[in-house]
């Protein structure tokens, strides 16, 4: 159930557009990789390209080192999860799932209880005869992925598999897809525009743009060292802030010689009413522009005053700063030197959307 | 849904205003219009008398008992029905296994598409013509096929339409979600587009038999004399004789169309609340 997927030099050209540019992604067995990126950057070209629905124009897709380029989706194996679902609206719950069971032709009774134990691993053991318009978005959610494991594949695919569920299902079921992931140790590549999602479930980060993969690796080191400007604000939010030869603007030298831009995360800023208390850190004098609270946080505008071009979001645990902060006040930032990282130029303009001297706008997609 | 009409509704009121209550008059009127040749030719068909009169005096079923037992009714009630089946059989396959094929093509989809949906738009007359020509020259014209043939061709772009419309209203991850199970593509059209089109299928069919048994150009046309479907024997015997007999046979072409109407309805509330 576990199969190491290679995606090799494969470019796609779907009508006039270039969906796919030279994309090169290997999936170890037993991994959980993250697509993550804007809409239009390539994620589901690719996610179809691994399932078959689409056929490279140029490059080679490999399961366990076997050529599956020209495989028809039917034969490569692979359990899919659809962004609605996808489920046969005229079949019950057991005979969506005993589907792939019938396609394979495994006999009747064999049938019932690999349904059964399919929905019992989805914890829906008890719908089994129920049809599917019955049923909630998460039960559907469920339904969707125990039809995608029953028949024990060689890689899931999943393709915004929560964005239909609200808010706090989607978080609960992150986890839950996760826990399933692990428990059988089946390879699989999730397709998101939610970087939540992507940093919470996989193991590796593919951040995706214009067709190529900009940055692959560990959730925790993408979000702490992206390699680009643009994988910093999609990432997360991010503050960038001008280096030159190893001057942070606004916070003097940080050493070294580097010059591009310095990603300072909100969190990673701390605000002092006056002095910061030890000489630790980076600091800048500022004044706060604009704050907002958050409930368990509170976000604010920062301008810096030895360099009143650079605007800083922050955020603080509520009751971090002793008072109240109000548009107006003067007080001190405080960065780590160790939570810095700097994008050099060179980075930035393969980026090309760098924007020195300016906070990075708020990449968040929207809730929807 | 509901919600959505209730609040259409609400603000088509308030915006006509006054003149809801005239628009709502004509409605009716236009209604009452179109229904009055079969509100006249019902109690005509139950009259006494030997003539096609009006006001007809009530109430006798012998129009009725004469049009089941006169051979030359018989035999055209016999062969509308004869032909009304295949025609129904003939352009359900047509219809259904084409709108599919254009669902899947990818060249060429719009002109084809046209191309199904243009015998609507055919000159009958001319078309009719044609294939009395063509079943001339394969010595065809004592048959029923040149009719089945020419009504067939005329269904078609009905079924079409309805089940194009039926499969666009499906969900498109459909046939991947059965492709990325290990269902080859027959196996996707048998075990899933096809059972999602059943009901589509079903109405088109029931469509096109009531086409079939009112259409009359092709009939006429490709008949051979003394021997037409129903609408053609009605045509015919209204030229020469005004027995009543008429009226029944046209209550029953109506009785049929009716009948196939309320099996469309009913059909479609089951399907509604199956899937609710």
């Amino acid at each position: 159930m576990s199969v190491r997927a290679a995606i090799d030099g494969v470019s796609v050209k779907l009508g006039s557009v270039q969906a796919l540019d030279g994309v090169t992604l290997v999936v170890e067995p037993g991994t959980f990789v993250a697509l993550l990126g804007p809409s239009g950057c390539g994620k589901t070209t690719t996610l179809n390209v691994l399932a078959g629905f689409v056929r490279p124009d140029v490059g080679v897709v490999s399961f366990d080192g076997e050529d599956v380029t020209g495989v028809a989706p039917h034969r490569r194996d692979l359990g899919i999860v659809f962004q609605g679902y996808a489920l046969f609206p005229h079949m019950s719950v057991a005979d969506n799932v005993g589907f792939p069971l019938r396609m394979r032709r495994v006999a009747r009774a064999q049938r019932g209880a690999k349904v059964h134990e399919a929905l019992a691993l989805v914890g829906l053991e008890e719908h089994a005869r129920r049809s599917v318009a019955t049923l909630s978005g998460g039960q559907r959610q469920r339904v969707a992925l125990a039809r995608a494991i029953v028949f024990e594949p060689r890689m899931l695919l999943l393709d915004e598999p929560l964005a239909a569920l609200d808010k706090q299902l989607r978080d609960s079921m992150q986890l839950e897809l996760r826990r399933l992931q692990q428990r059988l140790g089946i390879t699989a590549v999730a397709v998101t525009h939610d970087q939540v999602e992507a940093l919470t479930m996989a193991d590796v980060v593919a951040v995706m743009r214009d067709g190529r993969i900009e940055q692959i690796g560990a959730p925790a080191e993408v979000y702490a060292r992206p390699a680009t400007t643009f994988v910093a604000t999609f990432l997360g939010e991010a503050n960038l802030v001008r280096v030159d030869s190893g001057e942070l603007a606004g916070f003097g030298r940080i050493g070294g010689s580097a010059t591009g831009q310095a990603v300072i995360r909100p969190e990673h800023a701390t605000v002092h009413r006056d002095e910061a208390p030890d000489g630790a850190g980076l600091t800048a004098a500022a004044s706060i522009e604009e704050v907002s609270f958050q409930g368990a946080r509170l976000r604010a505008r920062a301008r810096l005053l030895s360099a009143p071009d650079t605007l800083l979001t922050i955020t603080q645990p509520t009751g971090a700063v002793e008072l109240s902060l109000q548009p107006g006040d003067r007080v001190t930032l405080q960065v780590d030197r160790r939570d810095l990282h700097v994008i050099p130029d060179a980075a930035a303009h393969i980026a090309g959307e760098a924007r020195p001297l300016e906070t990075a706008p708020d990449r968040r997609v929207a809730e929807r | 849904m509901n919600d959505g009409g209730a609040a259409l509704r609400t603000s088509l009121t308030l915006a006509l205003g006054p003149w809801r209550h005239p628009l709502t008059l004509a409605a009716v009127l236009i209604g009452l219009f179109l229904l009055i040749p079969i509100l006249i030719i019902f109690p005509i068909s139950l009259t006494r008398d030997s003539f096609l009169t009006w006001p007809p005096h009530l109430f006798s079923l012998r129009w009725f008992e004469q049009l089941f037992e006169t051979p030359a009714w018989t035999d055209a009630i016999s062969k509308s029905v004869r032909i009304a089946v295949p025609v129904a059989l003939i352009a359900t396959l047509i219809g259904t296994l084409s709108a599919i094929g254009l669902a899947y093509a990818s060249h060429g989809r719009r002109l084809l598409q046209t191309l199904f949906i243009a015998p609507l738009v055919l000159p009958i007359i001319t078309y009719a013509l044609g294939i009395y020509d063509v079943s001339q020259r394969f010595d065809m014209t004592a048959s029923v096929w040149p009719v089945i043939v020419g009504q067939a061709m005329l269904a078609t772009p009905i079924v079409f339409i309805v089940v194009s419309s039926g499969l666009a209203g499906r969900d498109m991850q459909l046939p991947y979600a059965a492709a990325s199970l290990g269902a080859p593509a027959p196996r996707v059209l048998w075990h899933v587009e096809l059972p999602l089109l059943r009901a589509s299928i079903a109405a088109s069919a029931l469509i096109a038999l009531a086409y079939s048994f009112d259409e009359i150009i092709i009939a006429y046309f490709l008949s051979p004399p003394g021997s037409g479907t129903l609408p053609v024997q009605i045509l015919a015997s209204t030229r020469e004789t005004a027995d009543p007999t008429v009226a029944a046979a046209s209550m029953l072409v109506i009785g049929v169309t009716a009948t196939i109407g309320a099996l469309l309805v009913l059909a479609r509330t089951l399907l509604a609340r199956r899937s609710a």
